[in-house]
């Protein structure tokens, strides 16, 4: 009897051991058939679409406000009309000869939520409030609508604002930039500007009245007075003071219904007033008419296992997983879709600082005693190339991406991505060379690096697993090629500290990672090499760096330019209109960028979309991610296979 | 009595501004430049300028200048901006409280009733079965992290059976729940969908609160467990529990009404304590189960370093801690009229 009731235990122990194993769930039937639902970790900071700074942002914005243009689905070089009836070109007079206007004839039967018609003096004022408002995006289209002046912000280092641009009062330099014409908007820029288009999407489209009655910015006056102290007001606002931090009224697909910043956002679709403003968006995206699901929902849940969860057991469509290494266990739980190599706009890399801010009163960080002295760097270290070739070498880059990310990435040569117009498929990236790296080292500063060593830390954010990895890289090859001289200590910091610290130019060599927000090249490429780019932010130097060399390159015409330094190089592509010159130049600027080691380790990870095999007609954008006005909800659901193949994106389930 | 709870309310401001001015004084370690990162709006040019951001909210000002600046704005009820909840930080304990308010009141009842009900038994039957098990339920409670409870329960019940999932209402109920014509008075949803007379909603709520609560009951109940079970030994080998046995009383009412009441004045103490944390957030539990609550919010300002919020948060813990063992030391008075105080 005993033997028995043992066996008995047993049996039942391993039943209950099988029954609760976790193995996902079985069902076939579609959850919360009409709301997709949307799981990641963190909230929007703002609903305000020309103060938000933030891509998580704008992926909820995009399904309220719409723009002049949009992406083609996932295409960041290909433009599709949306409010505009057209993209503009030359052929189409949409944009002048001399390329200094362009011209957007805007759709007739388009409505805000409100049921406001939207006419072109909503584009106008939109365009204005989105430079009135001073919002993180200003500085990335401030160069192109004022050229040469140098404005990265309305504000002022004193309090105030900027007073005059191009000789006239700010508001008439803005006033200026935008009119309307019976039904059309148009653009007067003060020279040509290639990548406008590449700009006009992150400008989204509000209704005039409805900002106005909720004691937004009431747009220009004509009066000079009014209308500069109205600027002062309204450029210096955060994003929660914002008339539309918490309202909305675009003309998407859908409008917010409620926005619990515990929880997350909600959003209900229009079901009369949106239309598919184009036959190519119709022809792209498969559908006409009103959003196809009745509710969007953007939920925050902070814990990575409870979102796993979610997705198991379909309260939630598709969900926000990391890091990479839980790819292989998700892909294969059932009903559950692993869409992969998908590239994003996120540049990683490990950052040098060319003259580390600090030391004098002690805040400078990881340049140990501040002198080549075996025990810590001087403050200026990797102002010589041979110093930056030196560890740029020394780590293998190729086998970080293989073993740690899974060989879900790429290495980059510069930030000029793949994607991005103008990118140079030559320039390869730097490659691992310990033996080239141990010459260069003993070149560096005439032979006393060598000589004397130094000692100097990696810095990196607390629990960024991949950074302190690099780091860790570091450490151990460059310490390899001088053991006993060469010291690279790892130092983990909070965020805030750490951002502080990249903000004050503290640190000495640290890991980073940086989203560009549009798909541009001069952006990508004046962030980290325009002197005056962004003062402390990537340099930390407010004047060129003396290594910032001159060159020459020639045109396919015969010219040729010189020029003197990098600021020079990098505003002439950018003021070029030619597309063939501003090539040329920006393959120089990109092989300067690889051949300077301006950064080290740069890569850029390839995301992975998890989501229920029932989410139907889903594509991915790098750059803002998808519009969901066309994504449904079925238990045969496959993604947007077409749109999907175009930029190389793989599912697991093999639907596509 | 009554003068005594008077005094200790007169006392309440001091010892609460006392608890934030050593937190004050510990976020001065940190640079100004750091202070003033929560600060940044997001203007491009603000990330060039934080000296200036320094100097506008006054982070490079003596410590006692700054310190009275934060009180003398909380006495005008302006508690500062929390960066990280994105909202005024009494907005933010205002949206975050009810949550772990409704967690620990559903914690109550299994947590007190469940620990002296098994408190009771095993001092009743000492060195019996129902003493082991009771033993063996405490030791687990102490061992085994709050983390490892709250993740096996919801990958079984959640991940396995589908039956609850986390956060603190389904999809479809907290959508519910967002509708212009559904009235929010208290922010816990088991009362409002009560008042709002949406039986299926405070079912939802209820079922949802099932999971954490029973983590944070089962953690709480090595300490309730044990020291009720010493605190029972004790009375019932006191010499007045023979003479009630001795005069013919049954077990129940010596044991219920007899020696309970005495073995509870520790139980009470250590209840409070538990109230506390209860009451200023568990945040692993809120973090496991998605069940955003003070304690939750509290960890994420810490970690941005939204020293707003973390002052908030300190002031308001600490009106909860003094307000909590005052509640105590009356209970005492109560359950002991022996106990009496000046």
């Amino acid at each position: 009897m005993r033997k028995s009731r043992i066996l008995q235990y047993t049996a039942l122990f391993f039943s209950l051991m099988g029954f609760f194993s976790i193995s996902g769930d079985s069902q076939q039937s579609v959850l919360n058939p009409n709301t997709l639902v949307i799981v990641q970790a963190s909230q929007p900071q703002t609903l305000d679409p020309h103060l938000t700074g933030g891509l998580l942002d704008l992926r909820v914005l995009r399904q309220i406000y719409g723009s002049l243009i949009q992406h083609a689905g996932p295409n960041i070089n290909s433009f599709i009309p949306d409010i505009a009836e057209e993209v503009p070109s030359v052929a189409n007079g949409g944009i002048s000869q001399d390329g200094l206007t362009y011209t957007f004839k805007i759709h007739d039967g388009v409505f805000f939520a409100s049921g406001d018609k939207l006419e072109p003096e909503d584009v106008e004022y939109s365009f204005e409030r989105f430079l009135v408002m001073n919002g993180p995006f200003f500085a990335s289209v401030a160069e192109g609508f004022f050229p040469g002046e140098n404005i990265p912000s309305l504000r002022t280092g004193t309090g105030g604002v900027v007073e005059t641009v191009g000789g006239k009062p700010l508001s008439v330099a803005i006033d200026e930039l935008f009119t309307v014409e019976e039904n059309m908007f148009k653009i007067h820029l003060r020279q040509p500007l290639s990548n406008l288009l590449q700009q006009l999407f992150i400008i989204l489209i509000v209704n005039k009245s409805y900002v106005v009655g909720l004691g937004g910015w009431p747009g220009f006056t004509g009066d000079l007075e009014t209308d500069m102290a109205n600027i002062e007001a309204y450029s210096d606002l955060s994003q929660e003071e914002s008339v539309l931090a918490n309202a909305t009224d675009g003309s998407g697909a859908y409008n917010l219904a409620s926005w619990d910043k515990a929880e997350g956002v909600v959003l209900l679709k229009r079901n009369d007033l949106f239309i598919a403003p184009s036959q190519e968006w119709e022809e792209l995206f498969h559908h006409s008419g009103p959003a196809k699901l009745e509710n969007v929902l953007f939920k925050a849940v902070p814990e990575n296992s409870a979102r796993e969860l979610a997705l198991q057991q379909g309260t939630a469509d598709i969900a926000s997983i990391s890091p990479r290494s839980r790819e292989p266990i998700i892909r294969y739980l059932p009903n559950i879709r692993v869409i992969d190599n998908l590239a994003n706009m996120r540049i990683q890399s490990l950052a040098f600082n060319f003259h580390v801010r600090g030391s004098e009163n002690g805040t400078a960080v990881g340049i140990g005693s501040g002198k080549l002295d075996g025990n810590g760097i001087p403050v200026d270290f990797f102002q010589d190339p041979y110093v930056r070739e030196g560890f740029a070498k020394a780590v293998d880059i190729d086998l970080f991406i293989l073993s740690v990310l899974l060989g879900k990435g790429r290495k980059l040569a510069s930030p000029v991505l793949p994607e991005m117009p103008f990118h140079n498929p030559d320039e390869i990236a730097t490659s691992y060379d310990i033996a080239a790296a141990r010459v260069a080292f003993e070149r560096a500063w005439g032979g006393e690096v060598w000589e004397l060593g130094f000692r100097l830390s990696c810095v990196y954010i607390e629990g960024a697993e991949e950074h302190r990895i690099a780091c860790e890289m570091v450490k151990q090859n460059v310490e390899s090629i001088n053991p006993g001289k060469f010291k690279v200590d790892l130092q983990p910091m909070p965020f805030p500290i750490w951002l502080a610290g990249v903000f004050s130019g503290n640190l000495a060599l640290y890991a980073s990672g940086f989203t560009l927000g549009i798909a541009d090249p001069h952006l990508a490429l004046s962030i980290w090499m325009l002197s005056d780019r962004w003062n402390g932010l990537f340099q930390s130097v407010n004047e060129l760096p003396d290594w910032s060399e001159g060159g020459n390159v020639g045109f396919p015409d015969g010219t040729a330019f010189e020029y003197d330094n990098w600021d020079e190089l990098i505003t002439f592509a950018f003021n070029e209109s030619n597309p063939e010159i501003q090539e040329v130049l920006y393959y120089e600027a990109q092989r300067v960028f690889a051949e300077s080691h301006r950064l080290m380790f740069m890569f850029n990870e390839f995301e992975f979309h998890a989501q229920r095999t029932w989410v139907n007609n889903w594509y991915y954008n790098m750059a803002m991610g998808p519009l969901y006005y066309a994504v449904d909800k079925r238990v045969d659901g496959v993604p947007n296979c077409h749109l999907l193949r175009e930029i190389g994106g793989t599912t697991s389930d093999g639907s596509c | 009595m009554a003068i005594y709870i008077v005094r200790r309310l007169l006392f309440l401001p001091i010892i609460v501004f006392l608890a934030t001015l050593i937190v004050f004084l510990l976020l001065q370690l940190l640079p100004p430049a750091v202070r003033a990162t929560v600060f940044i709006k997001g203007d491009i040019y603000q990330v060039q300028s934080i000296d200036q951001i320094i100097e506008e909210q006054g982070l490079d000002q003596p410590i006692h200048v700054q310190w009275y600046q934060w009180i003398k704005a909380v006495f005008q009820g302006n508690w500062g901006w929390s960066k990280s909840a994105s909202m005024s930080v009494l907005d933010a304990i205002q949206k975050f409280f009810p949550a772990t308010l409704e967690l620990a009141l559903a914690t109550l009842f299994p947590l007190l009733f469940g620990g002296i009900w098994m408190g009771i038994v095993s001092a009743k039957y000492q060195d019996r079965w129902p003493d082991h098990i009771t033993r063996i339920v405490a030791i687990s409670s102490a061992s085994v992290p709050v983390f490892i409870i709250g993740l096996v329960l919801l990958m079984i019940v959640f991940g396995r059976l589908g039956w609850v999932s986390d956060g603190r209402l389904g999809v479809i109920e907290w959508m519910a729940t967002m509708d212009p014509s559904y009235v929010r008075y208290t922010g816990m949803h088991t009362l409002d969908s009560l008042i709002n007379r949406r039986l299926d909603l405070f079912w939802d709520a209820i079922k949802h609160l099932i999971l954490p609560a029973i983590s944070l009951a089962f953690m709480g109940w090595a300490w309730i467990l044990r020291v009720m079970r010493s605190s029972m030994l004790d009375e019932l080998r006191e010499d007045y529990i023979n003479t009630a046995y001795s005069k013919g009383l049954n077990e129940r009412i010596v044991t219920n009404k007899h020696a309970l009441r005495n073995a509870m004045i520790p139980v009470v103490t250590i209840s409070g304590f538990i109230i506390i944390g209860l009451l200023t957030g568990v945040v692993i539990v809120e973090t496991v189960f998605n069940f955003k609550g003070i304690g939750w919010w509290f960890v994420r300002a810490a970690i941005q370093l939204d020293v707003p919020a973390v002052m908030g948060f300190t002031l308001f813990s600490g009106l909860i801690v003094v307000t909590v063992n005052l509640v105590v030391d009356v209970l005492y008075a109560l359950i002991n009229p022996k106990i009496r105080y000046d």
